[in-house]
C-alpha cells in the first residue's frame, strides 16, 4: 500500500507538495481579497484624486457622517446582542415549548438581505400599511426605524452563535453547576460567560454587518457615511476619485474589527462554534415556562410577520402574475454567479481551512486576510474592485459576471475556510499521519483522506457559501454590469419606482430561492447518516 | 445509623435499552461505598440517576428517606438534593477563580458572606490551595486541579459526595497523593460518599464497603473480606486476585512503582 500511495511522487517533491500548494492557493486568495482592499489607496496615491476632492475630507462633514454611522451601528448591535442573547439562552438550552420550531423560524432572517425585512415593515408600518399611520411612518422613516428593524434582522446572527456556543459548552460544567444551583443561576453564572467569546464575535459581525447595510438606511432615507460613498459612484454626486477617498478612513475600522476578532479567538480552538452538539436535557424553566414561551412565540411572529405582509401585499396586488415581466434575468444571474463563487469558496476554503484546522504555516495570516474582506465596509471593497477592474485591459472581466463572481469569493471566502476549518478540526489528526506514514503526500492526503471523510461539510459550506452570494446587495450594487443584475440588486433598484406588488412578489421569490437552498441543505444533510 | 442514599429496585432504561437492572442499595451515614465496575457497566449513569440528571424507569431513589425519583419521574431536582460531585474531567469552570468556584455553589445555597469567606478558607488551607485562591482553573497542575475539585464539593457540607471516577486520568504518583488525601478528609468528616472506579485498588484503598456493577446489574456488594471468601462471578474473583497481588489497601502505590 505504501509503494501504491506514494510512488507517483518522489520524496524531495512530496517534501515540497504542501507549502508550494498551501502558498499557491494563499497567493491567489490574498489577491482576490486584498487587492481592492488596498486599490482605493493606490487609486488615491496613483493621481487619480483631484485638488478639490482632496478638501472634502478636510470638512468636519464625512467625519461627523462617519461617527453618527458608527453609532448607529453600535445601537442595532446593542439591540441584537441582547435579542439574540437572550434568545439563545432561551432556545438553545431551555425547554421553551416548540424549540425546534423556533429555531428554525428565528434563524431563517439571518440569510435574508435586511432590507426585503425593511420592505415587509414598511408594508406593514408605511403610511399606506396594514396597520401604519402617521405615527407608526415617523418611527419608521426614521434612525429608531432603522435600528429596530436591522436589530431583529441581525439578531438571529448572535442568536444562532449563542445557541452553537451553548450546546459546544462541555456538559460537565453544566451539570456540576446544575447540582448546587437553579437553571437560571446555573445560565447567568456559568453558561453565559462560558459562551462570552462567542457572543462577542457575533456583535463583532452584526456591527461590521450594520455599518456595511446600504439597503435599510437608503430605503428609510437616513443618513449614513456608505451611502455617501455610494452617492458619489452615481447620480447627481458623481465623483468616483471623491470616492476612493471617502472609502480611506473605512480602512481603520475594518482594521480594528479584525484586531477585535483575533483577540477574542487568541489561543482557543477554532472549533468553538460547535458541530460537537451532545444530547442533554433542557434546563427547566419551572413556572417561567409559558411565560418565556409566549414571549418567544411572540418574537417569532415578529420575525415572519414581515414576509407575511410581503405576501400579502403581492396577493393582492396581482403582484404575483407580473413576476414574469419584472424579474428580467436577475434570478437566473443571481444563481449563476451565487453558484460560480459558492464553487470556487468551497476550493479555496478546503485548502486554507485545512491549513487552519491543522495550525499550518500561514494559515492565520489567511484566516485573518478572509476575514478581514468580511469585515471590511462592503462599500471600502466594492470602492476598491471598481478601483482594480474598471480599466480598459480588464474589461471583459468588469462588463462581465465575472466581477460579480470574484467580489462575491472574495468578501465571502471566509465562509468557506471557517465552515471547512471547524469540520476538518473534529477529525483526528492521526488520521492524515497514517496517510502520511503509508507515504501519501500533501495532495494525496487532501484528496483521498481529507476531502472523501467531509462530503457532508463541503455540499454544507457550498450551500451556505451560495446563500451568503444570494444575499449579498450592499457589494454587488456599487458595481453591477448592467443587464447582469442579480436579483437583490433588481428588487433595491425597482423598490423606488416600481410596483410595491411587484416588488413584494420579487421579494418573496427571493426568500423562496433563499428557503429552498436551505432546505436543500437540511435534506441533505439529514439524510447522509452520521458521517 | 440511618439510611442516606437508598436504592429500590431501580431499573434505567434509556431508548429501550437497560442500563441497570433491578439495582438496590444503601448507603449508610459517613459510610464510602465504592461502586466497581469495568467500562459500560453502569457506573455513570447509576452517579447521574443519584445526582437527579436521569430517572429511574422502574423502582425508587431515596435521599435521607425522602423520595427523590420515582418510576420515570424525578421529584426533587438536583439542586435541591443537597448532593455534591467530582467528575472524572473535574468540571471546573474555566471563567471563575479557585474561590470562585467554591463559592459558586455556597451563594446558590444562599450561605452569608461571613460563612462562606470562612468554609472557603477552611478547606482551601486544608487542601493546600491557600496561595492559589485567586488562579484560574487553566493555570493549576493536574493535582491542584484535583484538589480544587475536592474542595468545590467538600465545602458544600453536602448530604453525600459522588465521585465519578475521579482520579482514573492521573499518573500513579499522583494518585497515591489524592487517594491520600481524599481518605483523610472524608474519614474526618465523616463524609457518606459513593466512589465509581474502575480500579479495585482504589476502592480497597477507600472504602469501607464494594458493589460490583456487571453488566448493569450489582453482582456482589460487601466487605473485602466477603469478597475473598466467596466471590459471586469471576469478574469478582479477578478483582481479588488483583488485590491479593497488588494489595494496596494500606500501603497505597507503594506495590506500583
Amino acid at each position: 500500500m505504501a509503494s501504491k500511495m506514494g510512488r507517483d511522487v518522489s520524496p524531495r517533491a512530496r517534501r515540497w507538495e504542501q507549502p508550494v500548494v498551501i502558498g499557491a492557493v494563499g497567493a491567489v486568495f490574498c489577491a482576490v481579497v486584498l487587492l481592492p482592499l488596498l486599490a482605493p489607496m493606490l487609486a488615491v496615491v496613483g493621481g487619480a484624486l483631484r485638488p478639490e476632492s482632496a478638501r472634502s475630507l478636510a470638512t468636519p462633514g464625512p467625519w461627523l457622517l462617519l461617527v453618527r454611522s458608527l453609532l448607529l451601528a453600535a445601537a442595532v448591535t446593542l439591540v441584537a446582542v441582547a435579542l439574540g442573547t437572550l434568545l439563545g439562552v432561551l432556545l438553545g438550552r431551555t425547554d421553551v415549548v416548540g424549540r425546534r420550531v423556533l429555531l428554525l423560524v428565528h434563524a431563517f432572517p439571518m440569510f435574508l438581505p435586511p432590507f426585503l425585512l425593511g420592505l415587509g415593515w414598511f408594508t406593514i408600518f408605511g403610511r399606506q400599511g396594514l396597520a401604519g399611520g402617521e405615527a407608526t411612518a415617523r418611527f419608521l422613516f426614521h434612525e429608531s426605524g432603522h435600528v429596530a428593524i436591522l436589530g431583529l434582522a441581525f439578531a438571529p446572527i448572535v442568536f444562532t452563535l449563542t445557541a452553537l456556543g451553548l450546546w459546544n459548552v462541555d456538559p460537565g460544567l453544566e451539570e456540576a453547576a446544575r447540582v448546587v444551583a437553579r437553571p437560571f443561576r446555573v445560565a447567568t453564572n456559568i453558561l453565559l460567560p462560558a459562551v462570552r467569546p462567542t457572543i462577542g464575535l457575533g456583535a463583532i459581525l452584526v456591527f461590521a454587518l450594520a455599518f456595511s447595510e446600504l439597503g435599510v438606511p437608503m430605503f428609510l432615507r437616513v443618513r449614513v457615511y456608505p451611502a455617501a460613498v455610494f452617492s458619489r459612484l452615481g447620480g447627481i454626486d458623481y465623483d468616483p476619485a471623491d470616492a476612493f477617498l471617502l472609502a480611506l478612513p473605512l480602512v481603520p475600522i475594518a482594521a480594528l474589527l479584525l484586531g477585535a476578532e483575533r483577540r477574542l479567538l487568541r489561543g482557543r480552538p477554532f472549533d468553538v462554534l460547535g458541530l460537537r452538539h451532545r444530547g442533554r436535557e433542557a434546563l427547566p424553566l419551572g413556572r417561567w415556562r409559558w411565560p418565556a414561551s409566549l414571549a418567544c412565540w411572540a418574537l417569532t411572529v415578529a420575525a415572519v410577520a414581515p414576509l407575511l405582509a410581503l405576501a400579502l401585499r403581492a396577493y393582492r396586488g396581482g403582484g404575483f402574475s407580473e413576476i414574469d415581466r419584472w424579474i428580467g434575468g436577475s434570478l437566473f444571474n443571481s444563481l449563476l454567479s451565487a453558484g460560480m463563487a459558492a464553487t470556487a469558496i468551497v476550493v479555496l476554503g478546503a485548502v486554507v481551512g485545512h491549513a487552519c484546522a491543522r495550525s499550518l504555516p500561514g494559515s492565520r495570516l489567511l484566516d485573518a486576510v478572509g476575514l478581514l474582506a468580511f469585515v471590511a465596509p462592503a462599500v471600502l471593497f466594492g470602492v476598491g474592485l471598481i478601483a482594480l477592474w474598471n480599466r480598459p485591459e480588464t474589461r471583459f472581466v468588469y462588463g462581465g459576471i465575472g466581477i460579480i463572481v470574484l467580489g462575491y469569493i472574495a468578501r465571502y471566502g471566509i465562509v468557506g475556510v471557517r465552515s471547512l476549518t471547524v469540520a476538518i478540526s473534529q477529525s483526528p489528526v492521526s488520521l492524515e499521519q497514517a496517510a502520511e506514514a503509508f507515504g501519501a503526500g500533501y495532495l494525496r492526503r487532501l484528496l483521498a483522506i481529507v476531502l472523501p471523510m467531509h462530503g457532508r461539510a463541503l455540499v454544507a459550506t457550498w450551500l451556505l457559501a451560495a446563500v451568503f452570494c444570494l444575499r449579498d446587495l450592499e457589494t454587488a450594487v456599487l458595481y453591477y454590469p448592467p443587464g447582469l443584475e442579480p436579483l437583490t440588486v433588481r428588487i433595491f433598484t425597482l423598490e423606488a419606482n416600481g410596483p410595491e406588488p411587484v416588488v413584494a412578489a420579487l421579494a418573496l421569490v427571493h426568500v423562496l430561492v433563499t428557503a429552498v437552498v436551505l432546505a436543500a441543505g437540511g435534506l441533505w444533510l439529514g439524510g447522509r447518516g452520521s458521517r | 445509623m440511618s439510611d442516606v442514599i437508598r436504592l429500590a429496585d431501580v431499573t434505567l432504561e434509556v431508548a429501550g435499552r437497560p442500563l441497570l437492572s433491578a439495582i438496590s442499595l444503601t448507603v449508610t451515614d459517613g459510610e464510602i461505598l465504592a461502586v466497581l465496575g469495568p467500562s459500560g457497566s453502569g457506573k455513570t449513569s447509576l452517579v447521574r440517576l443519584i445526582l437527579g440528571f436521569l430517572a429511574p424507569t422502574r423502582g425508587e431513589v431515596r435521599l435521607r428517606a425522602r423520595a427523590v425519583s420515582r418510576d420515570g419521574k424525578i421529584l426533587v431536582s438536583p439542586e435541591d438534593r443537597r448532593l455534591a460531585v467530582v467528575f472524572q474531567d473535574l468540571a471546573l469552570w474555566p471563567h471563575l477563580t479557585v474561590r470562585g468556584n467554591l463559592e459558586f455553589g455556597l451563594k446558590a445555597h444562599g450561605v452569608q458572606k461571613e460563612t462562606r469567606d470562612a468554609r472557603i478558607a477552611n478547606w482551601l488551607g486544608r487542601l493546600g490551595l491557600g496561595a492559589e485562591k485567586d488562579r484560574y482553573p487553566g493555570s493549576l497542575s493536574g493535582g491542584e486541579r484535583q484538589r480544587v475539585a475536592i474542595a468545590r464539593a467538600m465545602v458544600l457540607d453536602p448530604v453525600a459526595v459522588l465521585f465519578d471516577e475521579p482520579l482514573a486520568s492521573l499518573d500513579v504518583v499522583l494518585k497515591r497523593e489524592l487517594l491520600e488525601v481524599l481518605r483523610g478528609i472524608l474519614r474526618e468528616a465523616r463524609t457518606t460518599a459513593v466512589y465509581v472506579t474502575h480500579d479495585p485498588r482504589e476502592a480497597a484503598a477507600l472504602a469501607d464497603r464494594m458493589a460490583v456493577l456487571e453488566g448493569g446489574r450489582i453482582v456482589q456488594s460487601g466487605t473485602l473480606e466477603e469478597f475473598r471468601g466467596a466471590p459471586a462471578t469471576p469478574f469478582v474473583a479477578d478483582l481479588v486476585a488483583d488485590l491479593s497481588v497488588l494489595p494496596m489497601v494500606d500501603r497505597i502505590g507503594q506495590d506500583e512503582t
